[in-house]
């Protein structure tokens, strides 16, 4: 503010005149300054290319008209220019640059694969189905198959061990009530027919046996025509009889069927030849549509076909209950059965006996008489002493999938006559 | 990717400073590599001073492949055949002629067109250097261009 009050009163020195003078841009125009060779031969390329100021570009001028070197400079200077234009228009052949333009390096590889989406579609799939193949493989090596096994087993109320114990225990008193059964109708069974198939379930063992064997090979000529001797008096089906051990498989059945037949005589020729042969006629007088007619072939294997058809259900009824009761198995060898047998029945009711299976006490089979009955259990001694007193008597318990009342028994007896009097 | 004006860039600065069609396809094709290298993504053309900078530093690296001031005679096969389109023996003449880096200053700057200070800052160089390269350069070449004409007319 000072120096705006009192500015005429500062004093003007010469030299700072002079340095305004001097800093102040002297135009080049002023000052005709002659060009030398060297310096006309720099401005050359500037003076081509238009980018001189005026003053330099008239000094040029000025100066090119007296030198030849710089105008030939010049000259090459533009001809130089117009020739790197020329150079600038060269065509380079496509597949060389094609080739070029598909020049990779590392860096640009590892680019273009970092992310997914440059990948080829062919290693995305491949790394996809290989992702899924461990992860499906890590996820069955991880998972507790067996305990899952377990566990399916216990919701479903059974365990897998328990149950394979129960199909053994199963699979053994089925073969051993079919073994006893067929020894029973071996030493019982004539080839007319006997045995204890009266129908309550197990007893029909050895004739399905006999049945299934004649279904399956079906051209057992030694059993076709036994079936044909049926007595009319049977009136048992194959449908009515209980076959429990029929769909046994077929290795229970074939386990009967070689059981020595120590009853067997000499002219059952018939029940002696084929193991299969021997117990069926036990079989026969059931289906009464082999009486009524049946081709021996079709009524076996109507015959077999009831006991697939039962034998479902009997097998859930073994599984269910299984062998928790047992039967009286009794056997005897008398003569002058026609009197004998209806004492014995007389004798089974009055000590409270009673028919248990379809077919009356003292049914006649062949030669023989057959009973099956339940018993009160506190009779059980008396029977024996009475039964006794007619001969020998031969008696075993067996397992078996029925439970009897409390203080209740069941008895199969089976009366034969003497070989003599057949 | 890269566009196609950076690859034929690219090619013909290796080819015209190298003149040797096969160390140049090794010079070119290390340098689009790296020019696709040092791409931004989405963008396919590498700016000026980035070219200038790889041309520069792959023909530094590859130049003592190729005998130095002696113009190779192989034929150079990259070129279409085009009767009309110019001839390179000028330029041969001038690359014996000429010092490497005017050679490179003059294939930057007047053949491939790029600016005189972008061609400064890739190189590394100042502006007046590389004015001084360019113009000094330019006169050899335009007279080794003049020369092949003149030998042209004598023997017209």
């Amino acid at each position: 503010m000072s120096d705006d009050k009192t500015p005429d009163k500062t004093p003007v020195k010469k030299d700072d005149v002079r340095s305004e003078k001097k800093a102040a841009p002297r135009p080049l125009g002023s000052v005709r300054k002659r060009l030398t060779p060297f310096i006309c031969q720099e401005l050359l390329y500037d003076f081509a290319l238009g980018t001189l100021d005026a003053d330099r570009t008239s000094a040029v001028e000025e100066f090119l008209k007296n030198d030849a070197d710089c105008r030939s400079s010049l000259e090459f200077i533009r001809a130089g220019l117009a020739y790197g234009q020329q150079l600038n228009t060269l065509v380079l052949r496509p597949d060389v640059l094609y080739k070029l333009r598909a020049a990779e390096s590392v860096v640009t590889i590892g680019k273009k694969y970092a992310s997914w989406r440059g990948w080829p579609s062919e290693l995305k799939w491949s790394i996809g189905l290989i992702a899924i193949s461990l992860v499906m493989a890590g996820l069955i090596s991880l998972v507790p198959w067996s305990k899952l096994e377990a566990i399916r087993h216990t919701n479903s109320g059974q365990h897998a061990d328990s149950i394979e114990l129960a199909q053994l225990q199963h699979l053994a008193e089925s073969q051993l009530e079919v073994a006893q059964e067929h020894q029973e109708g071996d030493s019982v069974t004539e080839p007319e027919g006997s045995g204890d198939e009266e129908g309550d379930g197990d007893e029909a063992v050895p004739a399905i046996a006999a049945k299934g064997a004649a279904g399956s090979t079906g051209t057992s000529a030694a059993s076709v025509p036994s079936m044909t001797s049926v007595p009319p008096a049977a009136t048992v089906t194959a449908s009515q009889a209980p076959v429990a051990a029929v769909a046994r498989t077929p290795a229970v059945v074939a386990q009967t069927t070689p059981v020595p037949k120590s009853q067997a005589t000499p002219g059952k020729a018939v029940a002696a030849a084929p193991s299969v042969t021997a117990v069926l006629p036990t079989a026969v007088p059931k289906p009464p549509e082999t009486v009524a007619g049946k081709t021996p072939e079709s009524a076996a294997a109507s015959a077999s076909n009831n006991i697939a058809a039962t034998g479902k259900d009997a097998d859930d009824g073994k599984k269910k209950g299984d062998v928790k009761g047992f039967v009286f198995r009794a056997f005897m060898t008398l003569g002058n059965l026609e009197e004998i047998a209806p004492q014995i029945t007389d004798t089974i009711v009055e000590l409270g006996g009673s028919k248990a299976g379809e077919v009356e006490l003292g049914w006649r089979r062949g030669t023989g008489r057959y009973f099956h009955f339940s018993l009160p259990e506190a009779n059980q001694e008396k029977l024996m002493e009475k039964l006794h007193a007619y001969g020998p008597v031969r008696i075993s318990k067996d397992p078996h999938s029925r439970v009897m009342p409390e203080g209740q028994v069941r008895f199969i007896l089976w009366i034969e006559a003497p070989v003599a009097n057949k | 990717m890269i566009d196609h004006e950076s690859v034929r860039k690219t090619a013909l600065f290796f080819l015209l400073t190298l003149m040797d069609e096969a160390v140049a396809q090794t010079a070119s094709h290390k340098a689009v590599a790296q020019l696709k290298s040092g791409l931004a993504k989405n963008e396919i053309a590498p700016s000026d001073e980035q070219l200038v900078q790889i041309l520069n530093k792959i023909y530094l690296q590859t130049k003592g492949q190729v005998p130095r001031n002696r113009a190779l005679e192989r034929p150079i096969t990259w070129l279409q055949v085009d009767d009309a389109g110019p001839s390179i023996d000028a330029w041969r003449k001038f690359q014996r002629d000429a010092t490497e880096a005017e050679v490179v200053a003059v294939a930057l700057g007047k053949i491939l067109g790029i600016k005189e200070d972008v061609v400064a800052a890739g190189i590394g160089v100042s502006l007046g250097t590389i004015h001084y390269r360019i113009g000094k350069g330019v006169r050899l070449l335009g007279k080794a261009a003049k020369s092949r004409e003149s030998r042209a007319d004598v023997r017209r």
